[in-house]
């Protein structure tokens, strides 16, 4: 029963039938208990968010502090410097004597340079990058066994999974980012031409699809760490996916028609 | 699969070709990969009014070109290309889920 000091104020009309005001209160009178949400749920809304912010460091730290990432990044920062050289020295040749050229500085992205163009490139290496990020999510944990230790604290199983996701997506942003902001630059410098706004906001839709694009593989070799308990079965996965992927989506009906 | 579609497969008249390239196209459109081709293709390339074409040209022709064809605008290339940015979102958000849902259900305490 409610103390005689506790009374209704009146916003719901009144005490229910089971002696409760109405207003459906969290202590429960007669139990002398807590029964609601607690302050950090009310707070957030109804999510609670304990360690979120822990796992997300944790897992961005080991991302960044990995060999894997820096060789990584190193590859691929390297094979598409080389290629927006060589499609500048090109551009560069090809502009003697062109009065007044339009949209020359996104040719540093379309027109190829050592046989592939550096949209290629990215649509080739990203499925590789997302794998690469993601195979052992999961699995490296479970086989570990810190899995079982990390979730025994007070952290939700979901929440391991989005900020693993979210650390995934977070290095994938900074690599591509970096990398064309790096090549822009590169081609500012050898091309000279002056970047228009148009361009600029072309490049960032090219960036925002690409990144968009890569978190797709990420997504799909997170999957593969869910569903294959082994690491070495879930990169096998991965590596059947990357040469295996286009030719049988793409190669293997163009041959077929064209018999 | 193409070829049974269209019987007249055989023929090489305009139609039946434009039919066959037209089914090739859609069933290419399977792969992430193309997805990403077609939208960036686009959205990068202001001579490229569409996201397929029969026809490659130049470097050298393109830059002479682009001063008698006009050229589209973002917003206009951003609106080619906005069902295969939505095809992307949504197909990484299901492969999220599916993970998501497996991995809820999944015993880990058991090694």
């Amino acid at each position: 029963m409610q103390p005689y000091w506790y009374y209704d104020q009146g916003t719901n009309g009144g005490p229910g039938p089971d002696g409760s005001s109405g207003r459906g209160e969290a202590w429960d009178w007669d139990k002398r208990v807590y029964t609601g949400r607690d302050l950090h749920e009310v707070l957030y809304g109804g999510i609670t968010l304990y360690g979120v912010k822990a796992i997300l460091k944790k897992e961005l730290s080991d991302h960044f502090s990995s060999y894997r990432f820096i060789i990584l990044f190193a590859l691929t920062a390297m094979v598409s410097l080389i290629t927006a050289y060589m499609v500048g020295l090109n551009i560069k040749q090809n502009l003697e004597g062109v009065v007044e050229p339009k949209y020359i500085f996104l040719m540093l992205f379309t027109s190829s340079g050592a046989g592939f163009s550096l949209v290629d490139f990215v649509g080739f290496f990203g499925l590789l990058i997302g794998m690469i990020l993601g195979f052992d999510t999961i699995n490296r944990e479970r086989s570990e066994g810190s899995l079982g230790k990390l979730l025994s604290q007070p952290i939700y199983r979901d929440t391991v999974l989005n900020e693993k996701f979210l650390a995934g997506v977070c290095v994938i942003a900074v690599m591509m980012v970096s990398i064309v902001l790096i090549i822009t630059g590169l081609g500012l410098s050898m091309v000279g031409v002056i970047l228009g706004i148009e361009e600029v906001w072309r490049i960032v839709v090219y960036l925002v699809i690409s990144i968009v694009y890569i978190v797709f593989w990420l997504g799909m070799a997170m999957l593969f760490s869910i569903l294959f308990r082994s690491v070495a079965t879930s990169a096998l996965a991965a590596v059947v996916v990357w040469i295996f992927f286009p030719s049988l989506f793409f190669w293997v009906p163009m041959q077929w028609l064209g018999r | 699969m193409a070829g049974a579609i269209t019987p007249e497969a055989g023929e090489s008249n305009s139609e039946s070709l434009l039919r066959r390239a037209r089914i090739e196209r859609a069933i290419s459109l399977i792969s992430p990969r193309q997805l990403y081709t077609d939208a960036t293709v686009t959205i990068i390339d202001p001579m490229r009014k569409t996201n397929f074409s029969f026809v490659r040209v130049g470097m050298i022709e393109k830059i002479s070109l682009s001063r008698f064809s006009g050229l589209h605008l973002l917003s206009q290339g951003i609106f080619v290309v906005l069902p295969y940015i939505i095809a992307l979102l949504t197909i990484t958000v299901v492969c999220f889920a599916i993970s998501y849902i497996v991995f809820m259900r999944q015993e880990i305490r058991s090694l």
